[in-house]
């Protein structure tokens, strides 16, 4: 299927969710579900926390499904607003603990600083560009164009036992 | 983006062509990486160094399996069946009241009200030995 083919049936599903069709709606929930998911434990543990937090998130877009834009481009949306919820009850849930972003020790990102971590998360996993990024962030473009930039330099300096072998298991 | 535009690892790296190449070295990325690379020998360290990368970044990534997803979806299809839609929590809180973070209102006037205390104490205390 080219790009413009997606496009268009992304738009036509979501031509049709605005319109109250529930069946194209649980499509488009199917489609962003992974991403959404996968990007919100970055931020905690506590599973639950992120089901609820993307419910409540999906079942918002349904109530305003008649004022939201007429755009396919709704992924990066979905990420800040879920970026937003989480973070916010993260913060009243713990004691002066700011989010942290993957914070597993076993973490290609650990050693990263959270921003770097994350900036390298959405670029990679989400193809999100630096504007997109800048978006769902708060943060300017250059700033995230930095980060990326630093992140990735201090990801390959960490990691460089396994360029040696990586020709072998690629 | 053209063949000259891959100069940094960031452009290896995050480049789709590029990753779908590293993970499928068969498929059909493979004849413009493999010319690629024949033209530009200097950028094998480079090259080598975004795979890497890639190899790191997706070791990253578990994904959730599909029967929760479903279970998800029909959760929230569910209850727009059911008409409970306007129960949504704008922030779900998961925490008992011993684990919330004091607002910032509340640390001011702690400490407001701590001066206060104090000042009184100082001021009998002098006014007393005086």
């Amino acid at each position: 299927m080219t790009s413009v083919n997606l496009l268009d049936e992304n738009l036509l599903l979501w031509n049709k969710f605005r319109n109250g069709d529930a069946d194209a709606f649980g499509e488009l929930m199917h489609a962003h579900y992974q991403d959404l998911f996968n990007y919100g434990t970055r931020f905690t543990k506590d599973t639950g926390l992120v089901k609820d937090c993307i419910q409540d998130l999906f079942l918002a877009l349904w109530i305003n499904r008649l004022t939201v834009s007429e755009t396919s481009f709704v992924k990066y949306d979905l990420l800040r607003s879920l970026r937003h919820n989480l973070t916010r009850a993260i913060s009243r849930s713990r004691r002066a603990i700011e989010p942290q972003f993957d914070d597993r020790l076993n973490s290609p990102l650990a050693g990263l600083s959270r921003r770097q971590q994350e900036v390298i998360y959405l670029r990679f996993h989400m193809d999100a560009y630096a504007e997109d990024i800048a978006g769902i962030m708060s943060l300017s473009r250059q700033s995230v164009q930095n980060l990326l930039h630093d992140g990735l330099r201090r990801l390959r300096k960490g990691r460089k036992f396994i360029f040696t072998n990586v020709n072998r298991r690629l | 983006m053209s063949i000259e535009d891959y100069n940094t690892l960031e452009d290896l790296a995050f480049s789709r062509s590029f990753r779908n190449w590293v993970r499928n070295p068969e498929g059909p990325e493979a004849d413009f990486w493999i010319n690629w690379i024949a033209h530009n020998p200097e950028k094998g360290e480079l090259v080598n160094q975004a795979k890497a990368v890639i190899a790191a970044l997706e070791s990253n990534w578990k994904p959730l399996p599909g029967r929760i997803v479903d279970t998800e979806v029909r959760k929230v299809l569910q209850k727009i069946k059911d008409g409970r839609v306007n129960t949504v929590r704008e922030i779900p809180l998961r925490t008992s009241l011993l684990n919330r973070r004091p607002s910032i209102a509340w640390t001011i006037a702690a400490i407001v009200a701590g001066g206060c205390i104090l000042a009184w104490g100082l001021r009998f205390f002098f006014h007393f030995f005086s």
